[in-house]
C-alpha cells in the first residue's frame, strides 16, 4: 500500500490528538489513586470519614476509563479503515468516528463540534480511509475560519437512494452561501477532492460569517 | 511549603481539582483556574507564589499565558506541564522563562520537587 506524505500527515494528527487524550485520561486516574492513597496515608486515622470523597473519585476513575476504553476503540477502527481500498461503509459511523476524533482540534479553537446522526444507516461503496480524510480537512478548514464559541455541525443525509451528503454548517448558517463539492470515484478525483477541501481556506474568507459545506457521495460508484 | 501558595491551570477539571486535593493534603493553599484568562485573573487577586501550567489549553495556550506572567510577574516561578510526547514545548518554555517542566502523568514527588527547586531559584539560593 502506498501511503503519500499527505496521509500520513493525516495519520500522524489524528494519532498524535488522541495519544494526547489519553495521557490526560491516565493522569487524571494516577491522580485520582494517588489521592486515596494520600487519605489513607495523610490524613485521618479513620479513612470511613472520607467515605463520601472515596466514592466520588472512584466514580471519577470509572468515568475516565471509560473515556479512554472508547478513544482507544475509536483509534483502534481508525487505524483499521486503509485496510481496504474499496468496501462498504456506513456514512454514520464515518461521521461520528471523525467528529469525536476532531473534537480535540475543536476545543482548542474553543468550538463545539457536533454530528447530527440519521437514524437509518447511509451505506456506501467507498474508499473509507479517504472519506475520513476529507471529512477531517473540511472539519480543519471550517475550525480555521470559526469563530471562538460557535458550534459547528455535521450531519450525513440521504437525498435518494443513488446518493448521500455529508452536510457542515456553522452556526446560523444561510444555506444560500453554500459551497458544494464532491462525488469521487477514483484515486485522481479522490486526490483533487482532497485538495479542494485544504484549497476551500483560500476562497473562504476568514471570519466571512456561517459557512455551509456540502460533499456530494454516489452510493456506489462501481 | 506549609502554606505555599500555588495556582494549577489545566482545562482536564478533574485532573486539576484532584491534583490541588493533594497539595492541599500536603499542607499547600492550592487554587485551580481552568483556562488561560482564567490564570491570569487569579494571578493578579490572589498572588501565587508558584504557577504550574498545561502547556496546551482551549484558547490562551500556556506558552501565551506564560509570556504575559513573564511581561508582568517575571520573578513569579512558573513549571509547565505537557502531555505531548515530545519535550519541544517544555523546552520551548524553558527559553521563555519557565522555570522547569514536567510530562503528564506525573510523580506528585518530583512536581514537589521541582516547585521547591524552583521557588530556591527564584529566591537567587542554590537547591
Amino acid at each position: 500500500m502506498k501511503i503519500e506524505t499527505r496521509e500520513a500527515a493525516f495519520m500522524g494528527r489524528i494519532t498524535a490528538s488522541v495519544a494526547h487524550e489519553m495521557k490526560n485520561v491516565l493522569a487524571i486516574i494516577k491522580e485520582s489513586a494517588g489521592l486515596m492513597e494520600d487519605i489513607l496515608s495523610l490524613g485521618e486515622a479513620d479513612p470511613a470519614a472520607h467515605k463520601e470523597k472515596f466514592s466520588r473519585v472512584i466514580s471519577n476513575i470509572g468515568q475516565q476509563v471509560g473515556r479512554g476504553v472508547d478513544l482507544a476503540t475509536r483509534l483502534n477502527r481508525f487505524a483499521h479503515c486503509p485496510d481496504e481500498i474499496v468496501s462498504s461503509a456506513d456514512l454514520n459511523h464515518v461521521v461520528d468516528q471523525i467528529v469525536v476524533l476532531s473534537r480535540r482540534f475543536a476545543k482548542s479553537k474553543q468550538v463545539s463540534l457536533e454530528a447530527g446522526l440519521p437514524e437509518k444507516s447511509v451505506i456506501l461503496v467507498t474508499d473509507p480511509f479517504r472519506v475520513h480524510m476529507l471529512l477531517f480537512n473540511c472539519i480543519s478548514v471550517l475550525l480555521d475560519l470559526a469563530q471562538a464559541g460557535t458550534r459547528l455541525n455535521v450531519v450525513p443525509v440521504q437525498p435518494d437512494h443513488e446518493t448521500a451528503k455529508v452536510i457542515f454548517s456553522s452556526e446560523g448558517a444561510d444555506r444560500n452561501g453554500k459551497s458544494s463539492f464532491g462525488d469521487p470515484t477514483g484515486w485522481e478525483e479522490w486526490r483533487g477532492l482532497i485538495q479542494a477541501a485544504e484549497d476551500l481556506k483560500a476562497v473562504i474568507e476568514p471570519g466571512a460569517g456561517p459557512v455551509v459545506l456540502e460533499i456530494l457521495f454516489r452510493k456506489d460508484p462501481r | 511549603m506549609e502554606g505555599l501558595r500555588v495556582l494549577l491551570v489545566d482545562d482536564e477539571e478533574d485532573f486539576v481539582t484532584t491534583l490541588a486535593e493533594r497539595l492541599r493534603l500536603r499542607g499547600m493553599n492550592a487554587e485551580t483556574a481552568g483556562n488561560g484568562e482564567a490564570a491570569l485573573e487569579r494571578i493578579a487577586t490572589a498572588a501565587p507564589q508558584v504557577v504550574i501550567l498545561d502547556v496546551m489549553m482551549p484558547g490562551l495556550s500556556g506558552l501565551d499565558v506564560l509570556k504575559r506572567i513573564k511581561a508582568d510577574n517575571p520573578q513569579l516561578p512558573v513549571i509547565l506541564l505537557t502531555g505531548i510526547g515530545s519535550t519541544k514545548e517544555g523546552v520551548e518554555g524553558m527559553r521563555l522563562g519557565a522555570a522547569d517542566y514536567l510530562m503528564k502523568p506525573l510523580q506528585i514527588e518530583e512536581l514537589i520537587q521541582k516547585i521547591s527547586e524552583a521557588l530556591g531559584k527564584a529566591a537567587g539560593g542554590d537547591v
